[in-house]
């Protein structure tokens, strides 16, 4: 709410609070719906739904008809999006940054993903039925959904679309960036107020 | 005197208060694990295992799991 809050304050900024669905039952997160929207605030907020609050799945904690329906309870528009398909979410997010930079305030975006690995690396994700795991890998990968629409709809065609996997798939790539992160200088001690106040 | 690790300890202190007195309850997110989802309960026993097992001994009325809504369920501690 402070970076929406100076964005509110002299520039065409948006800012961006991501949570996840284990937030849904948190007070704070209502305070500041509320006050996102009596402040008419430049904020998109975005659930970023996997099912499951660690062990919890969200079919049990969260009351009532779901998170699209709380937002919109604080006459702040709110869509629920696909996450697996990318290019729903980007016309979402287009759409919110759009109103937030036109002075319509905020919105909310609750985007349902899968989820592929456990909360945490001890995660035994025992609590999963069992096979959950590969048929979400199998029909939920936003990878292959978009490769599969960038194919059909004649963008790119496959061989292009290997080309850039493979590219991108270089265990180089990944080292090179480690070592440039590694030999990087010291963050300047000017910096850490950067995106907390108003900075032209 | 026994030696058992912290975990150990504070699970056998839960058990025994909780043996003691039937109106003792736990409560806390995750302290079972699995409330709503279709796998194994009680696989977690909290985020560091110090309440497995006292699903199986006492339910889930006195072991009870809840949303991640710490301002609210401090509330609901009570005696009657």
């Amino acid at each position: 709410m402070g970076t929406a809050t100076a964005s509110d304050l002299g520039t065409d900024s948006v800012a961006v609070a991501m949570s996840g669905d284990c937030a849904a039952n948190q007070g704070a997160l209502y305070g500041s719906m509320n006050l996102a929207r009596i402040f008419n605030l430049p904020v998109v907020l975005v659930t970023e739904d996997n099912g499951y609050a660690e062990t919890t799945a969200n079919s049990w904690p969260i009351a009532g008809p779901g998170m699209v329906s709380r937002a919109q309870s604080f006459g702040i528009p709110a869509v629920g999006v696909d996450g697996a398909d990318v290019f729903a979410v980007e016309a979402a997010a287009r759409h919110a940054i759009g109103r937030a930079r036109s002075g319509e305030g905020p919105s909310h975006i609750v985007i349902d993903v899968p989820m592929f690995c456990g909360h945490d690396e001890g995660d035994t994700e025992t609590c999963r039925p069992r096979g959950e795991v590969a048929q979400q890998r199998r029909d939920h990968d936003c990878l292959k959904i978009c490769r599969a629409r960038v194919a059909a709809a004649g963008w790119l065609d496959a061989q292009a679309i290997d080309q850039v996997e493979a590219e991108v798939e270089v265990e180089e790539w990944v080292e090179a960036a480690f070592e440039r992160t590694r030999n990087a200088p010291e963050p300047d001690l000017a910096t850490p107020t950067t995106n907390v106040f108003v900075s032209q | 005197m026994e030696r058992k690790t912290f975990v150990s300890a504070i699970n056998d202190g839960l058990r025994m208060e909780m043996r003691r007195d039937p109106t003792v309850v736990v409560m806390g997110e995750d302290i079972a694990g699995g409330m709503g989802a279709k796998g194994e309960q009680d696989a977690w026993g909290g985020a560091f295992a110090v309440t497995k097992g006292l699903l199986g001994e006492f339910g889930r009325r006195r072991v009870i799991d809840t949303p991640i809504s710490e301002t609210g369920y401090l509330g609901m501690v009570g005696e009657q």
